[in-house]
């Protein structure tokens, strides 16, 4: 799982599935992944639905037919996304290992805070373990350990396999994992940019200490399958998206979600990361 | 399940009204109700003043008719001058009717913003009822705001503040009432660092509804659902006890009007957790 805010992962899809009806089409298949999520389909349909109405306004969409689908979990995702839907929110994880089968085309990028990128960090206890080697064999919890291929070659760039180096305890929620970690359940909790941003909020945050830091690996963003989707259909969805933050509406909504403004997907930088992807086998 | 295929259309303009009508309703403008209401013809409602509806409200529940809410709510609204003294009966009222309104939005939504106004003015006036009104405040707002992502984030801290002072005040409200929603709002609203929602309190809030009102199967059916959602498989032993103590207490005659939806939520969080449930015992006086 790779993304600095999984509300922002959401956002994104609701984004993607508004704007993405062409006229006059049948439709357009819009999967939307929220791994390691706890929200239900039922749940998502005011926020779909709201979002729906203030987007189709932006760019003065009509009415249509939009077939959406919506999981939070990392192995429905996967079923879904085999049936080539036209655009797809997905983990940075998934966009690699299935970009190659699926033609898969990253769009756009959201910006927060300046940054177009994520840090992953592994918490422990202080004074229990100051780097990696001395977790081994330890309980490593947290909300991102459903990828652990990804954690392998791209969190831990190849240096450890997690899924033998430590004992994975995953968990829906990052505060009951870090709860656990303070009270002495857990050794370890991987959390990501957002989530130590807001360590600062928790009171037992002083007893915390970093003990690993990932590189910054790139914002999740929309993905198209480049064999469903015309270059029409993925220029008029770049073309909205960008107008969405400036929009009176859409204003309102990039404000709520913490988002600057949504920029171009920057080639290189998630080639370098397919390349890394490629060569970093795991240990 | 979680993955789900829709079809969606929604008219620009009614979202637009709805939006317009909640900020309505958040302005804050007291003692004036300028919402819309439709009108009921009190000819074919019991000759009742505001005193009788206020003492026939003590037995309103599941099972009286709606019709019969709608006739209260035409009383309160009809009197002149507006019975503020009255303004708890009318919030909850208020909320009777918009939770039945389950397939019209629009008018659920109106019901629920009148049921804030009527809340806020009980509160401005110095209710005897603090802690009854704080809950149906909350649970008004929540109907008023839930399919409007902006606002329902708004007013996630009012909602839970309103809601902090019903478990204090009147946690056995509505068997378990405030401890049942302010329990299922930390499971649903966006968790730390975005919001305040914490797993840990809400099965913290949800067990003690359950220990304390084992009778609404609605504590039981959350209460599930939390331990599905925050302890996942490590809790599926607990999760299938909780939702056969759901079906045992939906199976008495209270439940009638309920009992139909509810034993379809509780087929779907066993259907995502995986558990196959014994039959459901029959209806019981």
């Amino acid at each position: 799982m790779k993304t600095e805010n999984r509300r922002l992962l959401f956002f994104l899809g609701l984004l993607c599935l508004c704007l993405a009806a062409p006229v006059g089409a049948k439709g357009l298949d819009i999967l939307i992944c929220y791994p390691g999520g706890s929200v239900r389909a039922q749940d998502a349909k005011p926020a779909l639905d709201s979002m729906i109405s203030v987007l189709e306004s932006i760019g003065g969409w009509p009415q249509g037919t939009i077939r959406t689908q919506f999981t939070a979990r990392t192995k429905q995702c996967q079923q879904q996304l085999n049936k080539k839907p036209h655009f797809a929110i997905l983990s940075l994880g998934l966009f690699l290992q299935n970009r190659e089968a699926l033609q898969l085309m990253p769009l756009v990028q959201p910006r927060i805070e300046g940054s177009t990128t994520d840090t992953f960090r592994v918490l422990t206890r202080k004074d229990t373990a100051e780097n990696l080697a001395q977790l081994k064999g330890k309980s490593l919890g947290g909300p991102w350990l459903s990828e652990p291929e990804f954690l392998a070659r791209m969190v831990f760039d190849g240096q450890i396999d997690p899924a033998s180096y430590f004992q994975l305890k995953p968990s829906r929620r990052a505060l009951r994992a870090l709860r656990k970690l303070a009270q002495g359940k857990l050794d370890a909790v991987l959390v990501n940019q957002m989530q130590y941003d807001g360590l600062a909020l928790l009171p037992f945050a002083a007893k915390l200490s970093v003990a690993f830091t990932s590189q910054a690996l790139p914002q999740i963003g929309v993905v198209a399958n480049q064999q469903r989707t015309s270059p029409e259909d993925r220029r008029r969805l770049l073309q909205a998206i960008s107008a969405m933050c400036t929009h009176e509406q859409g204003k309102k909504l990039c404000e709520l979600f913490s988002i600057e403004t949504f920029v171009p997907v920057n080639e290189k930088v998630y080639e370098a990361v397919i390349q890394r992807w490629k060569q970093v086998q795991k240990k | 399940m979680e993955a789900s295929t829709k079809k969606v259309s929604v008219p620009a303009l009614v979202a637009v009204f709805a939006w317009l009508l909640a900020a309505l309703l958040l302005s804050g403008c007291p003692f004036t109700l300028s919402l819309p209401r439709e009108m009921v013809n009190l000819s074919t409602c019991p000759d009742w003043d505001v005193d009788r509806v206020s003492q026939e409200a003590q037995t309103f529940g599941l099972a009286t008719e709606t019709a019969t809410l709608e006739c209260a709510l035409a009383v309160l609204r009809a009197a002149t001058p507006a019975p503020v003294h009255q303004s708890a009966t009318v919030t909850r009222v208020c909320f009777m009717l918009a939770n039945r309104e389950s397939n019209n939005q629009d008018r659920r939504e109106r019901l629920a913003a009148e049921g804030v106004r009527w809340a806020e003015i009980a509160l401005a006036e110095g209710t005897q009822d603090t802690g009854a009104v704080h809950y149906y405040l909350a649970v008004n707002l929540g109907l008023a705001v839930v399919n409007h992502v902006g606002l329902a984030v708004k007013n996630l801290g009012r909602i839970a503040k309103a809601l902090k002072i019903s478990v204090a005040l009147t946690p056995s409200l509505e068997q378990g009432g405030p401890l049942r929603v302010l329990g299922l709002l930390y499971l649903m609203a966006p968790p730390w660092p975005q919001g305040i929602g914490d797993g840990d309190r809400a099965i913290e809030l949800l067990a003690s509804a359950v220990k304390q009102h084992p009778d609404h199967p609605q504590n039981h059916l959350f209460y599930a659902r939390a331990l599905w959602e925050v302890e996942e498989e490590d809790a599926l032993d607990q999760v299938e006890a909780q939702l056969n103590l759901t079906r045992v207490s939906l199976a008495h005659q209270n439940w009638d009007p309920v009992r139909k939806d509810w034993d379809l939520e509780i087929l779907e969080l066993a259907n995502d957790a995986e558990i196959v449930l014994a039959p459901a015992p029959g209806p019981q006086k």
